[in-house]
């Protein structure tokens, strides 16, 4: 049984008559991830890509048994998508869209929180078990199944790292992506926690950057872990006061530096990259040892 | 966005909370008395700058305006001078409502001292209540609040309806912060806002059209990238750096950076690396004109297509003077076709990020 997601999940795309979504319903089938509908309001008694459209998760949960929506509406309609999802009671909602207003984003993660829904994102890559389930923009034909835990704020991030864990001869057993937003619906120490009892997981990789204090908690959980973490945290050599590209990667407390970030982390025995290409290596390293 | 202080007390004020009477130079607020001039910057510290004059009525105001417009205060040079009522003044306090990134809600900061920096009040006495936005600012809390800023009978109430407005104008607003230093107790018993410190969430201002999308801060360059929907640092090194997201961008900066490396600028091109060729273009003549030494396009993507990257860095850079100083990693779909678009313009090309850094390192001792 995979972390989060896995062959037996049945996935709604809410957005799925738009560019993006009817994207990824094409791309996720084609590699067997199981999609078994969409959501768009008003477009109910569609088909795209051979899957039906319904008018609202409510009537897709119990016509599809729906488990799991991945969101990729435009940022107005984040927030009500997401609200329908977790009240719909489906188990994992994962936001791809950026650019969702941060006020939604609160509310979003609390009643998400408050109905034990698992939320991913705003703005996440979301999240994928190698030849079982693939609920994210990360391309199937990169990824092969190991038993390497990867959880990132970043997609880009994790790309580079997953090419490295590849030159490495390692795959991976979970991929998740937090989100790049400032306010993300669930922070590296759950799925950490999550990495640990999962038997299929043998090390975790965790890519940090600045911003916020996310990385320091999951220090605190690294510090209980038998499985040995690497981790990468990006904005070492990054100017001060300027947002890096995430909304949410900017140094604002001065406890939120990527230096903070790292002496955390190696405190509480990870093993920290300097660069991300040095990731795969030190994985090999921890595996070994 | 940040706001200036006017802005910020018409918004308050728009929130119920009571601010002094002011107006923005060359209007004066209709108050014979003492007034205050103040310089309006996108910076807290101006008070201990000299942005701050005292004047005792509107005919000294001109001297300390003329003063003022134009100068410096560090950073930060003075566009707009604020007049307002000078408040006779019993007590100061600190009151601040903030996004909490870490905790899923609104922070709201109170303290019976306030007017300092915030970093000063001590933390015994600071108040911090996590507010949860599924139940919002409730009656309970604000009660908690006024009770520790030492507020009591009328002062209570006004201090009850501060909070509100000031919660109201962070969610309706949507704000990432509303901070009041100080917050007054005058001596005639107004609780009055005496500064205000507002960052508006440039996400949500598709809610709120009547707002400018000007951007306030940041170079020139920096504010270009941003209106083709690009995030683009400007620094004073030789080698600007151009990657296809945000998370890949700070792994570039950081293996530049340690390896001596200084950077002219670092660009995450976002949405525009695979989905808008004008954006694209725009944001790649944007570099070209920094006139970097060096310049490195750091690409992995995992469905977009390296061509389409590939013909946007082309058309950006036609005619570059050194195209042996550009270097261009590429991974993902389409790369052979991206490559014989780039190849014939004589750019070094790479499909591993190390053996690219490697070049662009030495590239970059050539030249600095």
């Amino acid at each position: 049984m995979a972390i989060l997601i896995d062959r037996d999940d049945r996935i709604v795309i809410q957005g799925i008559t738009g560019n993006v979504g009817s994207n990824f319903a094409q791309r996720l089938l084609q590699y067997g991830t199981p999609v078994v509908g969409g959501v768009t309001p008003g477009k109910g008694g569609l088909q795209v890509h051979g899957v039906p459209v319904y008018d609202s998760v409510y009537q897709a949960r119990a016509d599809l048994g729906a488990t799991a929506s991945l969101v990729t509406v435009p940022p107005a309609f984040v927030k009500d998508a997401v609200l329908e999802a977790v009240d719909a009671g489906l188990r994992l909602v994962v936001v791809y869209t950026e650019h969702t207003p941060v006020h939604d984003a609160l509310q979003m993660c609390r009643y998400a929180r408050v109905r034990g829904t698992v939320f991913l994102g705003p703005n996440s890559a979301g999240c994928v078990s190698p030849g079982r389930a693939n609920l994210s923009d990360l391309n199937d034909a990169n990824l092969r199944p190991g038993r390497v835990g990867i959880v990132s704020k970043s997609g880009t991030m994790t790309y580079e790292a997953i090419g490295d864990l590849q030159r490495a001869g390692l795959g991976e057993s979970t991929v998740v992506c937090l989100g790049g937003d400032p306010v993300v619906g669930t922070h590296y120490a759950e799925v950490l926690e999550r990495f640990e009892e999962d038997p299929e997981t043998d090390a975790v990789v965790l890519l940090g950057e600045i911003g916020g204090q996310a990385e320091i908690r999951a220090a605190e959980v690294i510090r209980r872990m038998s499985k040995p973490v690497v981790a990468y945290v990006a904005g070492l050599w990054a100017p001060k006061d300027k947002r890096m590209g995430h909304a949410g990667a900017i140094v604002e407390q001065g406890n939120d530096t990527a230096a903070a970030k790292i002496d955390a982390l190696r405190q509480a025995g990870a093993l920290v990259a300097d660069q991300i290409t040095q990731v795969g290596e030190l994985v090999v390293r921890s595996v070994e040892s | 966005m940040r706001l200036y202080e006017y802005e910020g007390k018409a918004l308050l004020a728009r929130h119920g909370v009571p601010v002094p009477r002011g107006a923005l130079w060359p209007e004066l607020p209709e108050i014979e008395g003492p007034l205050v001039v103040k310089a309006q910057i996108l910076s807290g510290k101006r008070g201990k700058q000299g942005g701050i004059r005292f004047v005792e009525g509107p005919e000294g105001c001109r001297a300390q305006v003329e003063a003022l417009l134009g100068s410096r205060l560090g950073e930060h040079r003075v566009e707009r001078v604020y007049v307002e009522e000078r408040l006779e003044i019993d007590r100061e306090l600190y009151l601040a409502l903030m996004v909490d990134r870490d905790g899923w809600g609104t922070l709201l900061l109170a303290s019976p001292q306030g007017g300092m920096d915030v970093e000063e009040v001590p933390e015994k006495e600071m108040v911090r209540l996590p507010i949860d936005p599924l139940l919002g600012l409730r009656p309970f809390a604000i009660r908690h609040v006024v009770n520790r800023l030492g507020l009591t009978g009328d002062a209570a109430r006004q201090g009850a309806a501060v909070c509100q407005g000031m919660y109201e104008l962070l969610t309706t607003a949507e704000a990432d912060l509303v901070e009041v230093n100080p917050l007054v107790v005058t001596r005639d018993g107004r609780v009055v806002a005496a500064d205000a410190k507002v960052v508006l969430d440039d996400e949500a201002a598709f809610r709120h059209p009547e707002r400018s999308k000007e951007p306030r801060e940041g170079t020139p360059f920096e504010r270009g990238c941003a209106a083709h929907g690009s995030v683009g640092v400007e620094m004073d090194g030789e080698v600007a750096i151009v990657v296809s997201g945000a998370g890949l961008m700070m792994a570039t900066v950081d293996l530049l950076g340690a390896a001596g490396v200084r950077l002219r600028a670092a660009v995450d091109l976002g949405g525009n690396a695979f989905s808008n060729p004008e954006g694209l273009l725009e944001v790649i003549r944007l570099v070209a004109d920094l006139k970097p030494r060096v310049i490195l396009v750091n690409a992995f993507f995992n469905l977009a297509f390296c061509d389409f990257l590939a013909r946007g860095v082309a058309d950006g850079l036609k005619g570059w003077q050194n195209p042996n100083r550009v270097f261009v990693r590429l991974r993902g779909r389409r790369l052979e076709e991206a490559k014989a678009i780039l190849a014939p313009l004589g750019f070094n090309l790479f499909e591993e990020l190390p053996e690219a850094v490697q070049a662009v390192v030495a590239a970059a001792r050539e030249v600095g």
